[in-house]
């Protein structure tokens, strides 16, 4: 449960940094994040933006979606653009050329620009210990160029390039554990959020942007394309997956581990798959299987979370 | 629409704007810590403060409620603004000297030293918007300021025999200090300001927790809604 829930929506911010109009599919749960994410971020922000959905969606010459300052970076690159960007200023700010005060540099990019080709960028940027914030948005897989399988993409999923069949189950490895890995660099904030949680997304975004040094935020972001879903669910599926334990809802400060949504009864995941295209092929005890390894993977968040 | 100079610039302003929001739509930046968007602003921190010179008087205003006037020049970044944000925050220090919120806002504003020698864990600035709040956008007029040894503070508001509040955390996420306290534990959310205790629901359903008693029972007698509302967003269709 979250605990802003049916009255705080009337306090919270109504100023948009992330504007409607762009060209997302209808039901895209990764724009919705972006937009909850600016939204906490404030006026004083520089978006550095590696290549993806996001970026396509949102510059469509001569039109941007951007109300803050916006820099379009490679595939791969967006945390080492960042790591630039942070040093410029501070130089900058030394030699009195730009003005005092805070400002939030952000890289973000989707899951395949974080856990696959820019892991060497963020790695390095972590360990360098910029004082940058970086978010991966997750749909778990290339959306953008026509839902090829990533590090990111949980097993038994379907993809263009993980296809079920005779000696298929569609992904064949589970899904990368890349907060674990951010936390490996001891960076001091490390969170996993979701959009069908706005108050804790925002949150963890501003704890992160408060942050001294480097912060990483994993979003779940339901891709209602690649995933073969009904848009108007995908706030329902970002909530299952919490509630299924797909995806859970943690944050670590300072290698603290910290389980910001726990349940009593995890719901079981059919209620999460089903309504999902690129899961109906699974055997039932391929199901259970899955499952099995989800529970397994949130009792061990609790665990840490306790000691 | 009136015609005012701001910081050297002619620019047009809506008969009855603020100058604070003249101030944001040109990008200009003045601190504020009371004024919140869903609230009628009160001027209560006065971190605000500019200068306003008018008929060749100068004098410094909480930019948030002080309204643009035909001719009138003001100053954002004038040594008169400066110092009386200087003043305003110390005032502020003093109210609240446990809250990093007023001492990095301090910080900001060029106090040079803000620590202090009181043992006072006081992190409320006396603003009043959370009671604000909980009237206009809540409507349920939970809590008020109440006179204490060393001034005022936020409390349960005793024109109500009991305690009305339904535990909705409004108040506490719109606080600038952080200085309301609401923690769930156990299947019970807590209010520590004013004793609140909720129980919170769950599912019938499913189990899980859903929202404190309260506020569905608040839902339900207010606006009327007779629809179950005892069963999660996930559990229902
Ligand atoms: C070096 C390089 N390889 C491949 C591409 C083509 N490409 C552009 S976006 C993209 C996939 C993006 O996937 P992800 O990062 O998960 O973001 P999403 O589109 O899913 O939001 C690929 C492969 C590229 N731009 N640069
Ligand atoms: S509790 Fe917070 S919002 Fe309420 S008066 Fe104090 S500082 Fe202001
Ligand atoms: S939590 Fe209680 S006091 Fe605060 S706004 Fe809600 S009803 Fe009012
Ligand atoms: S913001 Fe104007 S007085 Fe507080
Ligand atoms: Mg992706």
């Amino acid at each position: 449960m979250e605990k802003y829930g049916l009255y705080t929506p009337r306090v919270a911010p109504q100023k948009e940094y992330f504007a409607a109009g762009h060209r997302a599919c209808v039901g895209c749960g990764e724009m919705l994040a972006v937009r909850l994410v600016c939204k906490a971020l404030g006026k004083e922000t520089i978006v550095i933006n590696s290549t993806g959905c996001i970026e396509i969606v949102s510059s469509l010459f001569p039109d941007t979606s951007w109300e803050v300052p916006w820099m379009h970076t490679l595939f791969e690159n967006s945390a080492a653009v960042a790591s630039g960007v942070e040093s410029a200023i501070k130089v900058m700010q030394r030699k009195g050329k730009y003005a005092d005060g805070k400002v939030n540099v952000v890289a973000m990019g989707g899951d395949g620009a974080t856990l696959d080709i820019g892991m060497q960028a963020l790695s390095g940027a972590m360990e360098r210990g910029h004082d940058f914030v970086y978010v991966c948005y997750d749909n778990e897989a290339y959306m953008n160029t026509g839902i090829q399988r990533s590090s990111a993409t949980p097993y038994g999923a379907m993809t263009t390039t993980s296809p079920p069949g005779k000696k298929s189950i569609g992904q064949q490895t589970w899904k990368k554990d890349m907060p674990a890995i951010a936390v490996a660099h001891n960076i001091p904030y490390v969170a996993t959020a979701s959009p069908a949680y706005p108050f804790d997304l925002m949150e963890k975004v501003k704890k992160a942007a408060a942050t001294k040094g480097p912060a990483y935020l994993q979003i779940f972001s339901p891709c209602p394309t690649g995933w073969r879903s009904a848009g108007e669910i995908s706030v329902k599926l970002a909530r299952l997956a919490v509630e299924t334990g797909a995806f859970p809802l943690y944050e670590v400060e300072n290698g603290k581990y910290n389980l910001t949504m726990d349940f009593e009864k995890l719901r079981p995941i059919t209620d999460y798959m089903k309504p999902q295209g690129r899961y109906r092929h699974l055997t039932e005890s391929d199901i259970v299987l899955i499952e099995k390894k989800l529970h397994e993977q949130v009792q061990e968040l609790r665990d840490k979370s306790s000691r | 629409m009136v015609k005012i100079t701001i910081d050297g610039r002619q620019v047009d302003a809506e008969d009855e704007q603020t100058i604070l929001s003249v101030a944001q739509r040109e990008g200009i930046e003045i601190p504020t810590l009371c004024k919140h968007e869903a609230v009628k602003p009160l001027g209560t921190c006065r971190v605000c403060m500019v200068e306003v010179v008018q008929d060749g008087k100068s004098r410094s205003v909480a930019s948030c409620i002080f309204k643009a006037k035909e001719g009138m020049e003001v100053k954002t970044d004038s040594d008169v603004a400066k110092e009386a944000r200087i003043n305003a925050v110390q005032t502020l220090l003093e109210r609240a000297p446990n809250s990093q919120v007023v001492q990095d806002m301090a910080t900001r504003l060029g106090v040079q030293d803000v620590s202090t020698t009181s043992t006072s864990t006081e992190k409320c600035i006396q603003c009043t918007l959370c009671v604000r709040i909980c009237e206009d956008i809540v409507g349920v007029s939970a809590i008020a300021m109440v006179k204490t040894e060393n001034g005022r503070k936020v409390a349960a508001n005793p024109k109500n025999k009991t305690l009305t509040c339904i535990g909705c955390g409004s108040c506490a996420y719109a606080c600038p200090t952080g200085n309301i306290e609401m923690i769930d534990a156990d299947g019970i959310r807590t209010i520590k300001n004013w004793d609140g205790k909720f129980e919170i629901a769950k599912c019938k359903t499913c189990g899980n927790y859903l929202a404190p008693q309260v506020q569905l029972d608040h839902i339900k007698n207010t606006y009327g809604i007779d629809v179950d509302v005892a069963v999660c967003r996930s559990c229902s269709a």
